[in-house]
């Protein structure tokens, strides 16, 4: 600051002297941060000036937050607290000229990398004392090995590639294993997992959080016993995963302490895919996977295991179709499980599958209720096994339900399969229609409760010499149990070994009461109103709405049946007084006969058991390219109506097309 | 070796097969089953005729042996559980 003094010549007032007066007044000045300037009148003078002391209002910053704790700066004590300069990282380097940052804190070090590699960065900080958060912000893809074992046994609290959308094979393999600090794993943007990328990638470690959420596809081994023994996570989320390849899950979280794993949109699952996942992940309660699709396909050994010794409540998932092993030791020891549903719309059988339910639920004191209803048949060597030891020990067991299983084969598929289901009372095997030349039934419901057994879908019984054994031992231990059979098995079986030692049973009683079973449906050459099958005579009709409506006729060239120049709807009924079980419908259109126009056709087909109200069973659509369409029909039942629907493509009546012949696939009853 | 006997018999229009005990309703036949004993199979002669056999025409238990069945063959391991 500077004063400025613009005086005359001053002399002090004496008297006599003759000099000019000057007017002296005091100046108090107000210190500011901006220069000032004071400059007195001509004649006069500041005297004193006076200069306040600065106080801390002369910036509003100086305030105590603003200075270090203990300090004062113009009275004014400081109460921030002190703190050195974050180091990330303190270079020493040696006189190797090697940097060391093995006890350092890392976070914001990898930020920079767009790529790793191939194994350029394998073992990186193997071993070593660093800390702080892994973040590979801008890393979008990383190579084969590129951080295998790259954090293994470090002291890392995350590791994060939110912006890497797909890793290359054993690109994380073992990467953060055994990290004792870890708390986060983020691969948000991560769409296909390679091949064993994240094999035993966190195996023994702490994490508890980790987002895969737009994760689509998992590889072969992919996650490889990732989470085996980690000690944090509790729950497992993979919103958009797909597909699973062979072991992509392979012993994952087995031993862990996870609770939960969802995968609603999950699908197809290789073979392997879960073996052991779960197994021993004691607090293990909630599995979904395919929940909002129709059907899973699972390959062979898919949930051998998976769940053995958790505590898994239900399992509901539509598998698609049986494999080798599928569900061998599944559900081993889950004392906690109460139902398992494998039923899918898809009705599948896989006749060279085997031992696909071996020791499924064995050991399950809670298990009440089992859905197989989509099951046709398994097993065709005789090493085939797939219910050995299934139930064993499911004291609680009260429901089986078998609907569609159809023939036996040459193994002991129900081997010890119901061994000491004491609540197991009832139980039916509709389809099944041959018993094969295994031991099949072979101390199937030893030391059970079963008192009723019926075999109403029996009618083949070509294997019935008595070197068969389909029942021997059947019902060791076992009291006061009836067993039914069709009214002409006992033509066929009444003199078999089995059947006259009560099939190992004490007061068994064996009848020969229920409808009999013809499956002899062969093709339609001539199909008239009054329509024949197999030598018995069945009611037919066909609508009429209109002239040209369907008509049965002959397959010859020129013939057939032809959809009318008519928005109604056509149908051909079949009836079966006693009730028919359709399994498969062939339709044959022969588009090169006199055809109008090639238009697709909608084909309905209802089901009834007293010609008026009607279910439909299946829609499906028969192009002009196909030349024969199959329809299948899932859980079929004994009905005394079919009626196939042949509409017009939209209802367009320009719309015709042509029906030759109907192979109609099943059974029907008769008393 | 034991005997047991099997009845056929007619009940309600039904017919039916009642082993080791006498059922109600209509008796039709009452057959003498001999059957082996666990792991055992019955042998007439050289031929071996199974776990079971109806005695009829006149023929008796001493017509038949008992001998022990081949042990089966070992089944695979279960996998271990590491």
């Amino acid at each position: 600051m500077t004063l400025y003094f613009n005086l005359p010549s001053i002399s002090p007032t004496t008297g006599g002297g003759g000099g000019a007066s000057v007017n002296v007044t005091p100046l108090d000045i107000t210190p500011s941060t901006s220069a000032q300037s004071f400059a007195p009148a001509t004649g006069n003078a500041y005297a004193p000036v006076n200069v306040s002391a600065v106080t801390s209002a002369i910036d509003p910053n100086i305030t105590a937050s603003n200075i270090v704790n203990g300090v004062n700066i113009l009275g004014v004590i400081g109460s921030a607290s002190a703190t050195a300069p974050k180091e990330v990282a303190r270079y020493k380097i040696d006189e190797n000229g090697v940097v060391d940052i093995s006890d350092k804190d890392v976070t914001g070090m990898f930020e920079s990398i767009n790529s790793v590699a191939n194994r350029a960065m394998e073992y990186a900080f193997y071993d070593t004392q660093i800390t702080g958060n892994v973040c590979f912000l801008n890393c979008t893809s990383v190579g084969y090995n590129s951080l295998a074992f790259a954090f293994a046994n470090t002291n890392i609290t995350a590791l994060c590639f939110p912006n890497t959308t797909l890793t290359s094979d054993y690109s994380f393999y073992a990467g953060a294993r055994t990290c004792n600090n870890i708390s986060v794993v983020d691969f948000h943007n991560l769409q296909t997992a390679g091949t064993a990328s994240f094999s035993y990638a966190f195996f023994n470690s702490t994490v508890n959080t980790i987002n895969f959420n737009r994760l689509n596809s998992a590889d072969n081994y992919a996650f490889e016993a990732a989470f085996r023994e980690s000690k944090g996570l509790k729950t497992a989320y993979f919103a958009n995963l797909k597909y699973a390849g062979a072991n992509a899950f392979n012993s994952s979280f087995s031993f862990s302490k996870l609770e939960s794993f969802d995968a609603p949109v999950l699908n197809t699952i290789g073979g392997f895919a879960f073996l052991q996942a779960f197994q021993n992940a004691t607090n293990f309660k909630y599995f979904n996977i395919g929940g909002n699709v129709n059907s899973v396909v699972a390959g062979d050994n898919a949930f051998n295991s998976a769940f053995r010794n958790t505590a898994l409540v239900s399992f509901l998932v539509p598998i698609a179709g049986a494999t080798s092993s599928q569900f061998a030791n599944a559900f081993f020891n889950c004392q906690n499980l109460t139902t398992v549903n494998l039923y899918s719309p898809n009705i599948y059988a896989n006749s060279g599958a085997y031992n696909v339910y071996l020791n499924m639920c064995n050991n399950c004191p809670n298990l009440v209720s089992v859905d197989l209803s989509s099951l046709r048949n398994v097993g065709y060597s005789v090493s085939d096994n797939s219910f050995d030891n299934a139930f064993k020990n499911c004291y609680n067991l009260t429901s089986v339900n078998l609907y569609s299983f159809e023939p036996l084969q040459a193994g002991a598929v129900f081997r010890n399969a119901y061994w000491n289901c004491i609540n197991l009372k009832t139980m039916e095997y509709p389809a099944l229609y041959c018993l094969g030349t295994g031991n099949c039934f072979d101390n199937a419901y030893r030391n059970s409760g079963i008192q009723n057994l019926y075999f109403s879908g029996l009618y083949n019984y070509t294997n019935n010499g008595n070197t068969r054994r389909p029942f021997v031992n059947m019902l060791t231990n076992v009291s006061d149990c009836t067993v039914h059979f069709p009214a002409m098995a006992r033509t066929y079986l009444e003199n078999h070994q089995d059947f006259i030692a009560g099939f190992g049973g004490t007061n068994t009683t064996i009848l020969f009461d229920l409808p009999n079973v013809v499956n002899n449906f062969t093709n339609f050459y001539s199909m008239s109103s009054s329509g024949e099958m197999g030598g018995m005579t069945l009611a037919v009709d066909a609508s009429s709405e209109s002239a040209d409506a369907w008509q049965a006729m002959n397959s010859t060239a020129g013939t057939g049946w032809h959809s009318a120049v008519s928005e109604v709807e056509h149908y051909y009924t079949i009836y079966c007084p006693e009730g028919m079980r359709l399994t498969y419908a062939n339709l044959i259109t022969d588009s090169t006969v006199n055809q109008i126009t090639n238009q697709p056709v909608m084909t309905n087909v209802c089901v009834s058991n007293d010609g008026t109200n009607w279910n439909q069973v299946r829609t499906t659509m028969i192009t002009v390219y196909e030349s024969y369409k199959n329809i299948t029909f899932s859980k079929p039942g004994y009905h005394k109506y079919y009626r196939f629907y042949f509409n017009s493509y939209q209802n367009n009546p320009s719309y015709l097309t042509t029906i030759n012949r109907i192979y109609l696939y099943g059974s029907h009853k008769y008393i | 070796m034991h005997i047991k006997i099997t009845y056929i018999f007619i009940k309600d229009g039904v017919k039916g097969m009642a082993c080791g005990y006498k059922p109600a309703g209509e008796i039709l036949e009452e057959r003498p089953v001999l059957y082996a004993e666990d792991d055992y199979s019955l042998y007439k002669g050289d031929e071996e005729v199974g776990g079971a056999v109806w005695l009829k025409d006149g023929d008796t238990i001493d017509n038949y042996t008992e001998k022990e069945l081949p042990p089966e063959p070992e089944e695979e391991p279960e996998e271990s559980l590491d």
